[in-house]
């Protein structure tokens, strides 16, 4: 009995310092799940909208997507974003991009020629048709200093094409 | 001396208590017996008849020589030298013959014929095993065990335990081949139990287990004799209670308690295989709940993007977090089971199917639960039922709910520290002496997971620390 009341406050004393009780977790059904994020930038602003209709931005990625949360009613769940589409005017962002946290290492890396207007229609055709970039990939390209073609999403009068 | 009034007076008031006079050659001769425990025909033929036609007249104590020797007909006979003798001799089935010139009292084994048969194994499933299950009645039990075992060096000591119950205890071994610690201790564990009555079997294992607080069992029971004697043969010692269809195998680990008997009814490629599968349900069982909470709380960008996905969509509209809907699922689990044990079996099963199916099904549907938690919980019971012990299935439940919380409250920290915790307990523990992780302790995992051939299994298990270590040359 003793070892066991030795054990429980050494873990309240490792939960305490450990710093566990952030307060910001959420149960699963609270989670809106995210499944492609746009990001795009102009004017030193960048903009980030999801395929669930909430958008956000801020001075630089990770202001955006934290509006971008923010301004969601529930909470936005970034991490099952599987299609990270970065506009071209974006593309410098696209470093950011590889080594956010907010972001699941498979997802998908695609470059858009234009600004995508439907995120949802995106959504649908990468899901028929996804590239073979993956955000982990890209990291490692980084790091490695070698270069990694992203994908070419384009939009065409039927829809989009991919190409690259 | 033996007082027949003092008898009379011990059971003063008893509907079954019966008295008989006899005259035997001369000298009027008093018989006690209890209705019901003794068989009226064999005492009427085989005491009476024979005492009644020693028309001869001689003396008392002549008599009482000549019915010691054979003038009365029965196999077992005891000579009772205090009436506390008698009386004890009463309650056993046997017929009490007083000769009261001389205080003296012998008494004749007359114990009816009406007991249970035995019949097969009601808890424990064997297809190709014996089928010869343990009863209440403590001689039967170890005669089975005789057909079994017929070593001459199959010992039986019988002792009684509880001042008013005066239940019959036999400690069994094998000597030459148990380790003589092991029944001493048993013995000495019997000798410390002062009680009225040891009459339910968790009197018998929390005494004899010396009442350690935890729910896992020090002490592994079977109803099958096939089991019984195996455990006898490898060096374990058992006990059987007067009154209880069941034996108890001594000492225990968490290794033994995930064997099954029906593993050796099989081959050993399929034998090991359904041992391994066994562990991973006790994994299951035991940690599932706890790390889908945990996941669906704290770690959801763990889980596979369309695993989570399908989770979200399942959570929508349900009112509940997923730690309220893991827990009360658990204890609905429960309180089914429970509703099934304690009503009659046509009942029961009726109860089990309505609670099952409609209830769970209807939960779902009114999106009070979720179909995920719903199928993690019903695995998580199931796979809690593939283990061979009960005693282990109920202690793993205690621990699957303080898991499921433990990850609910803090995630896979709170799981991870919940199994270091049981680890820390179920290393802490020992049976008769024997450490209770002894096979994982000491590296012999392959005897453990995998079942050797039995060509192969020269050794008995070394945590019993047998006399006899070879089991085969």
């Amino acid at each position: 009995m003793k070892r066991l009341w030795v054990f429980f406050a050494a873990l309240a004393v490792c939960t305490i310092f450990a710093g566990l009780d952030e307060g910001d977790t959420h149960d699963a059904a609270a989670l809106v799940p995210v499944q492609a994020l746009v990001i795009d930038a102009k004017d030193g602003t960048v903009f980030v909208t999801a395929d669930t209709g909430d958008n956000g931005r801020g001075g630089n990625l990770d202001a955006a997507l934290s509006d971008l949360q923010s301004g969601c009613a529930g909470a936005l769940f970034t991490q099952t974003a599987e299609h990270v589409i970065v506009t071209s005017r974006a593309w410098y962002l696209a470093p950011q991009v590889c080594v956010s946290r907010q972001l699941r290492p498979a997802a998908k890396l695609y470059r858009a020629m234009e600004e995508v207007k439907e995120p949802e229609e995106a959504l649908r055709f990468l899901q028929a048709h996804p590239g073979s970039l993956t955000l982990s990939h890209a990291r490692a390209a980084l790091l490695e200093s070698r270069e990694e073609a992203a994908p070419v999403l384009m939009q065409t009068e039927g829809g989009f094409r991919l190409g690259g | 001396m033996v007082d027949g009034k003092v008898l009379a007076a011990r059971f003063a008031g008893a509907a079954d208590f019966e008295t008989r006079k006899v005259i035997s050659g001369g000298n009027e001769l008093e018989i006690f017996f209890l209705d019901g425990l003794t068989s009226s025909g064999d005492i009427a033929d085989f005491i009476v008849r024979p005492l009644h036609e020693a028309r001869q007249e001689e003396r008392e104590e002549t008599l009482f020589m000549r019915a010691e020797r054979g003038l009365v007909w029965c196999a077992s006979m005891k000579k009772a030298s205090s009436t506390d003798e008698a009386a004890e001799l009463l309650v056993n089935g046997f017929c009490v013959i007083l000769f009261p010139k001389t205080g003296k009292a012998l008494g004749c084994e007359v114990k009816t014929g009406e007991k249970r048969s035995p019949s097969a194994p009601e808890a424990e499933n064997t297809v190709k095993g014996a089928k010869d299950a343990f009863t209440e009645t403590l001689r039967t039990n170890t005669s089975l065990i005789r057909r079994h075992l017929r070593t001459p060096e199959l010992r039986l000591e019988e002792s009684v335990v509880g001042r008013r119950s005066l239940t019959k205890i036999t400690v069994c071994w094998v000597e030459g081949l148990t380790d003589p610690e092991l029944p001493a201790r048993m013995k000495k564990r019997l000798g410390e139990i002062d009680i009225d009555g040891l009459l339910s079997p968790a009197a018998v294992e929390e005494y004899v287990t010396g009442s350690r607080k935890t729910a896992f069992p020090l002490l592994e029971f079977t109803e099958r004799t096939d089991h019984f004697c195996q455990g006898l043969l490898d060096g374990q010692v058992g006990l059987l209670v007067d009154g209880l269809p069941i034996g108890y195998l001594a000492p225990v680990s968490f290794g033994r308690l995930m064997r099954s008997p029906e593993d050796r009814a099989t081959d050993y490629l399929s034998a090991s295989m359904l041992r391994i599968l066994r562990y991973l349900a006790l994994g299951v069982s035991l940690l599932l709940p706890g790390i889908y909470a945990a996941m669906a709380m704290f770690h959801q960008q763990m889980l596979p993007t369309k695993l989570l996905l399908s989770i979200i969509e399942s959570k929508q509209d349900v009112p509940f977090s997923t730690l309220f809907e893991v827990v009360g699922l658990l204890c609905a689990f429960e309180l089914l089971q429970q509703a099934g044990l304690h009503l009659p079996q046509a009942i029961g099963t009726a109860v089990s199917i309505i609670g099952g199916l409609v209830v769970g099904t209807a939960a779902v549907d009114a999106k009070l639960v979720s179909p995920a938690a719903l199928i993690v919980t019903a695995s998580s019971g199931i796979c809690g039922f593939t283990l061979p012990n009960r005693e282990l299935s109920d202690a793993l439940r205690l621990w699957r709910l303080g898991l499921t919380v433990l990850g609910g409250v803090f995630g896979l920290f709170g799981v991870t520290a919940g199994l270091l915790l049981l680890l820390i307990k179920l290393a802490g523990l020992e049976s008769l002496g024997r450490s209770y992780l002894a096979p994982f302790g000491e590296a012999e995992v392959k005897g453990a997971l995998v079942r050797e051939r039995l060509a192969e299994q020269k050794w008995r298990d070394g945590m019993l620390r047998p006399i006899d270590e070879r089991n085969q040359r």
